[in-house]
């Protein structure tokens, strides 16, 4: 296992290709520094960006941006459970259900993932959320007096007055990313011998058992780096459903760059906010993939 | 061969086909309880489907395969009763990498018979013991080799006490040097009243270790008789052709 790792461990050496690219990117980024020093007449204002972003409210309200990050990682976390919970169920239906289900799940992937996610949102949005959610009676579960959340609801669903507005967020973003997270789903189950399957048929033990215990860690240590991929594509589209008023980080972002003036400051902290969150997800991730995979020489 | 004792597993004209092509043909063979029967013949000639068919992991397209007296029609999957009685060993092991070798053994017995955990790895140590690998408990398939492995898988089956246990070209993808030691293993279990239907190349073994070898060539078989009159005296023009190729190296050797 340390020979393999070791292996993997590609030396860092220059050659002159790199130096050539290198200076080729030196040179371009310079003209157009150049270029824009002449062209755009922008004035920086940091000091003003940063007071205005971590301003607290008149009363002492936590500052709008940072309501902004807290509702991006709810709307990223509750997103990335309910889409994996959907992925698993609908990936597993595509996988092994009957000849009814495949077609079902089928239909479901293909029709979310050849739509695009910004027309999505707005159709669940208008046609679904508003119109469905209270004939279903849905909204009254949400519109309850705020006194009765409680400090723990607060923190993991974030004010109460934003319930809803949350639920459709994570609805939205769970719908998309489940339909590629069923499509990893399935080709990770593909992708285990059929003598596994063999071995715990023959040895008795029972179809969900055979999945919980044989199939599902086994495949979920293949499929660990396209899922990587898959959560951090869904944090970066939790910012979509700021266009349905979802008041995530980006929604936020864009109300004070416009309120401020301070445009590309304010965008630019939006973004670095991203990079950090998207970042540590990754390699956090990779730290889990690594303890999963440690057994698995043969899929390397 | 098998008259004197009840059947545990029959074939009853049974056949089988992928697609056009006719894997099992018309197929009667009765087996014995604890009796130990080797099938050879050359590949493609659906041994390997014969003996998949006991357990149920291919279905058979006409015909009836009992097994413990219980009938088993076209399609039919192996009814509960039955499930992790037959066990069966691979020609690829099948050991569930991710789990150790202690574990690989506890899984089923805990999820299939309900064994607490304790019962179970006592259990599974105690077969190891039995296959001479007690001290490779804690390891990961990974860390064995392939004689190790294919034994470990071996221990696996016995965990569920299993009264048939089917043994798919065990050997065949072993190094030469760790053969012995997984024919040793299967040897050991003749006198564990458990019936064996094993397929094997391994015809030194055949004839030291069955009770009746069994000849199938083109999905038919063609000749059942004891390991002497088998290998001294074939009956089957196809039977002696057959000893011929694959004898040839080990009598000139």
């Amino acid at each position: 296992m340390t020979s393999m790792i070791g292996q993997r461990k590609s030396r860092f050496r220059l050659n002159r290709l790199d130096g050539i690219l290198m200076v080729g990117l030196v040179a371009a980024a310079g003209w157009m520094w150049y270029r824009s020093a002449i062209g755009v007449a922008y004035r920086w204002d940091w000091p003003q960006a940063l007071s205005t972003v971590f301003a607290t409210g008149d009363a002492g309200e936590t500052p709008f941006f940072l309501t902004g990050i807290y509702a991006t990682l709810r709307l990223s976390l509750w997103g990335a459970v309910l889409a994996s919970i959907l992925g698993v169920l609908i990936g597993v239906g595509r996988y092994a259900g009957g000849r009814t289900l495949r077609m079902f799940c089928g239909t479901y992937i293909q029709i979310l993932r050849n739509i695009p996610p910004l027309v999505f949102i707005f159709i669940f949005y208008f046609f679904i959320s508003s119109q469905l959610m209270p004939l279903l009676g849905l909204d009254a579960l949400f519109s309850r007096p705020a006194e009765e959340a409680s400090g723990w609801q607060r923190f993991l669903f974030g004010p109460p007055a934003l319930w809803e507005n949350l639920v459709s967020g994570v609805l939205c973003i769970s719908f998309i990313s489940a339909a590629y997270i069923a499509e990893v789903v399935r080709a990770g189950l593909a992708a285990i011998p059929r003598g596994q399957w063999e071995a715990g048929e023959s040895l008795g033990i029972p179809v969900l058992d055979r999945y919980r215990f044989v199939i599902f860690p086994q495949a979920l240590a293949r499929i660990a780096p396209p899922l990587t991929g898959q959560y951090i594509s869904l944090v970066k589209d939790s910012s979509i459903v700021s266009l349905i008023s979802v008041q995530e980080l980006t929604f936020v972002g864009s109300e004070i760059a416009n309120s401020s003036g301070l445009l590309f400051e304010v965008w630019l902290l939006v973004a670095f906010v991203y990079f950090l969150l998207c970042l540590s997800l990754s390699i956090l991730l990779r730290q889990v993939e690594r303890r999963m995979t440690r057994h698995f020489h043969q899929f390397a | 061969m098998s008259g004197d004792t009840p059947s545990i597993i029959a074939f009853e004209d049974v056949s089988k086909w992928f697609g056009t092509f006719q894997v099992l043909r018309d197929v009667d063979l009765s087996i014995g309880e604890g009796e130990c029967v080797v099938i050879c013949g050359p590949s493609g000639s659906g041994k390997s489907t014969l003996i998949r068919c006991i357990n149920r992991l291919e279905t058979h397209d006409r015909g009836t395969v009992r097994v413990h007296g219980v009938p088993l029609g076209p399609g039919e999957r192996l009814p509960r009763e039955l499930r992790g009685k037959i066990g069966m060993v691979f020609q690829s092991f099948n050991l569930f990498p991710h789990m150790t070798v202690l574990r690989n053994l506890a899984l089923a017995p805990m999820r299939n018979l309900g064994m607490d955990k304790e019962k179970a790895e006592e259990t599974a140590l105690s077969y190891l013991e039995r296959v001479h690998i007690g001290d490779q408990a804690e390891k990961y398939p990974d860390q064995l080799s392939g004689g190790q492995q294919q034994r470990v898988a071996i221990a696996r089956a016995l965990c569920m006490q299993p009264d048939i246990l089917l043994f798919d070209e065990p050997t065949s993808s072993l190094d030469p040097e760790m053969i012995r030691e997984v024919l040793d293993v299967i040897f050991e279990l003749t006198d564990s009243g458990i019936t064996m239907v094993c397929v094997t190349h391994e015809m030194g073994f055949a004839r030291k270790v069955s009770d009746r070898v069994v000849f199938m060539d083109h999905g038919e078989i063609v000749e059942s008789a004891a390991p002497d009159t088998f290998f001294d005296a074939p009956r089957e023009e196809r039977t002696r052709a057959f000893l011929n190729q694959i004898l040839h190296y080990e009598a000139s050797a």
